[in-house]
């Protein structure tokens, strides 16, 4: 009978929780799932990764090409794609990726550009020839909400663990050659973190909201952090927020941004590069 | 004999003989019985003892679609003068994992003078209604009725937003506004009522 | 090449680094007897499967057979949408997609024509497991996804979309079992990895007759076989040899796929109690 409540009246529902201050699932109103990060998990790319938040589950994997460069000279490409596959949830269906799917891939391309973690120049192999190209496909595989963060985190684990095999180029032949059995790794030089809350009945903020919680809210926030730095905030629309909301949504940022981090190189220094 | 063994489909559970029976989550074939669903095998006597009816159960995760004499719970989405389109959430008390379309008719809302009924006075948008399915109907919708007392409106949507109070068969009443508006009100179980509010 | 405006593109030309290196030919059979993974000419990799994998869907599965990993999301029996898709029986559909980053080579986003192909050829092996006549009016959704792909991909798929119908509650009449092998002149090899796929197919080697793959699925408590798919110039006698080689692989396989749906059902039963 309570699922049948849930089904009828989801809002009113969430209220009786929400006033207890605790959520369906048990979680507080600022509490994160429990993540779990795999790094390496796909040999036949560059670089991946998996990333679990609470049911949400994201698949990066990073696929290096070469091409020519354009009119600069040096500055290689990053090509991130999110696909929402009709696998993940019931509300996908087959076909070109849906306005969800295209905010989140310009969300992580405008990232990377924000944060300069990756620099373009840093992907260069021989000044005007040739030049990487990091196809950085993010495949949701289970999609419960935040699939934001669940992104952000895959992508910059997926890049922290990318190797690019060694190619050269003949200075007089301009022959390209490839050497597989020596790789270096891609220098990454910050790891920015996002956070995002749900604003549920125009009051309350909920961290790290699931599916549900997401179909039910009133307005969203996303806080990039990188170090002790705001990397950027994201807010489409919603309800206003006022000025200590908003600093709290920072303050809970910091404390998350901390946390993946760690949980990042933790999860680096236990595989075997 | 109860057992609680787990059988996969296609698992042979006995010989289709005079002794037994398949029932539910099974089929026959060249004289045996089949499992077709996962799920816990169970034997039990028939009604009069002579037949073992065997049959798999799946648990809490069944699958079900609506069929013709279903009980359901839909939302109404749309409302016209000759018929009100809705979901179906769920059949009886399992919800359904992706909501059917779903109508009901000016002349299957209500048993007694059929042809005086309106339909904006028995439904709105936005009310969950509880409804019989009455035929597999066209390729768009399936055909549902509330010709009876236990069916029509369960939890009616005010103008103002929240749910009302029934005060009589064909009226609720705005706890907000204390408006009174009029709808086809189920005669709700009383057990349906408590469990709901307990969440 | 068509522009994808819903996507972020890369540069118009790129090429994989492994196009400048060379990959000499591979021998199928080293002098030892053994392949290039070690394994015996009859042997199968260690095969996992596990049900329950995606939270949103009706039923899941993944596996993993060695460095071929596939997973699988079944949603419904929910309505079908259009008007002229309307059947009194139900339907069953079936899309079969490679992440980009699943190959040695990069994959496109959209489905090419060998991922067409694949999903008829699933659909194929599955339909006639699944009792269609019981869900009136409904379609059933099968969505693969490759996540790596070392060879055998579309057995490893249809174990994976029978396990995942099963996990779902569908009503079928028996599980479905796949088993690949690959044959050059005399020798033939079960469960060949994508290199070994490649080497056969490959046109410079001068193949006698016998140059192939093939695929059966097969239904084992039924014993019939539901799909048999074959490349390349096969004997007949080699054929029907291979064929019986497969279902015998296929009944190996059958208490995994058994084993993985009991576990999944007692670990559901631990979780509501």
């Amino acid at each position: 009978m309570a699922d049948q409540y849930r089904i009828a009246q989801p809002k009113d529902y969430y209220r009786q929780f929400l006033e207890k201050d605790v959520r369906p699932d048990n979680r507080g109103l600022g509490e994160y799932r429990a993540t779990v990060m795999n790094i390496g998990c796909v040999s036949t790319a560059e670089g991946s990764s998996l990333v679990k938040i609470g049911n949400t589950t994201v698949m990066c994997g990073i696929k290096a090409e070469v091409a020519e460069p354009g009119v600069d000279g040096k500055n290689g490409y990053l090509v991130p794609n999110v696909e929402l596959s009709p696998l993940c949830s019931a509300n996908f269906r087959p076909g070109p990726p849906g306005e969800l799917a295209q905010v989140l891939s310009q969300n992580m391309a405008d990232l990377i550009a924000d944060s300069q973690c990756v620099k373009l120049e840093n992907l260069c192999v021989c000044p005007g020839k040739l030049v990487w190209v990091l196809h950085i496909d993010l495949v949701c595989l289970d999609y419960d909400g935040n699939l934001m963060d669940a992104c952000t985190l895959a992508m910059m684990s997926a890049l922290k663990s990318t190797s690019l095999p060694v190619v050269t180029v003949d200075e007089e032949s301009g022959e390209i050659k490839t050497d597989p059995s020596s790789r270096t790794l891609l220098p990454v030089s910050c790891c920015p973190v996002s956070t995002t809350l749900i604003v549920f009945d125009n009051k309350l903020l909920l961290v790290d909201p699931t599916s549900e919680e997401e179909s039910l809210a009133t307005g969203a926030v996303t806080v990039v952090t990188e170090g002790k730095n705001v990397c950027s905030i994201y807010k489409p629309g919603g309800t206003p927020l006022t000025d200590k909301q908003i600093r709290d949504c920072i303050e809970r940022g910091f404390i998350r941004g901390k946390e993946a981090r760690s949980l990042i190189e933790e999860t680096l220094c236990s595989v075997d590069r | 004999m109860a057992t609680s063994r787990i059988c996969v489909p296609g698992q042979r559970l006995n010989r289709a003989d005079d002794k037994h029976i398949g029932g539910k989550g099974t089929y026959s074939r060249n004289g045996f019985i089949y499992s077709s669903v996962l799920g816990y095998w169970e034997e039990r006597p028939t009604n009069d003892n002579t037949e073992i009816l065997i049959s798999v159960h799946t648990g809490e995760t069944q699958t079900v679609i609506p069929s013709i004499d279903d009980i359901v719970t839909a939302r109404v989405t749309n409302v016209n003068p000759r018929f009100c389109k809705c979901e179906i959430l769920s059949v009886g008390t399992t919800p359904l994992c992706d909501v059917y379309r779903g109508l009901v008719r000016k002349e299957d809302v209500r048993a007694t003078e059929k042809d005086r009924v309106e339909m904006y006075r028995c439904f709105r948008p936005g009310d969950i209604i509880i409804a019989r399915v009455l035929s597999l109907g066209d390729a768009q919708s399936y055909i549902l009725g509330t010709a009876e007392n236990e069916l029509g409106v369960a939890i009616g949507m005010s103008e103002a937003g929240v749910s009302m109070v029934p005060v009589s068969w064909c009226k609720m009443q705005c706890p907000k506004t204390l408006n009174e508006e009029f709808r086809k009100v189920a005669k709700v179980r009383p057990e349906y009522i408590q469990t709901v509010h307990q969440g | 090449m068509p522009t994808d405006t819903r996507r972020i593109s890369g540069p118009e030309i790129s090429h994989s680094p492994y196009d400048y290196c060379l990959t000499p030919p591979i021998d199928l059979i080293g002098a030892d007897k053994k392949r290039l993974d070690g394994r015996l000419p009859a042997q199968l990799r260690p095969l996992f499967l596990r049900a329950g994998v995606i939270s949103q869907a009706r039923g899941s599965g993944y596996i993993e057979v060695d460095q071929t990993k596939v997973i699988c999301a079944v949603y419904g029996p929910r309505e079908v949408l259009r008007r002229e898709d309307f059947s009194l029986k139900g339907q069953l559909t079936c899309d079969f997609k490679f992440t980009t980053f699943s190959c040695r080579l990069r994959r496109q986003h959209q489905q090419d024509n060998q991922e067409k192909d694949l999903s008829v050829q699933l659909l194929e092996a599955l339909e006639p497991a699944v009792c269609l006549q019981k869900y009136p009016k409904s379609q059933i959704n099968i969505y693969v996804t490759v996540l790596q792909n070392d060879g055998s991909a579309l057995s490893a798929a249809i174990i994976c979309a029978s396990l995942a119908l099963a996990s779902a509650g569908i009503e079928m009449y028996d599980l479905v079992l796949a088993s690949s092998v690959a044959m050059r002149d005399a020798l033939t090899i079960v469960d060949p990895t994508e290199r070994e796929e490649e080497a056969v197919l490959n046109k410079t080697h001068k193949a006698e007759l016998n140059a192939g793959s093939m695929t059966v699925a097969f239904l084992p408590s039924i014993n019939q076989v539901s799909a048999i798919s074959s490349d390349g110039e096969i004997l007949c006698e080699t054929l029907t040899k291979s064929m019986r080689l497969c279902v015998e692989n296929c009944l190996k396989l059958y208490p995994v796929l058994q084993q993985a749906l009991v576990k999944h059902r007692l670990d559901k039963q631990a979780d509501t109690s």
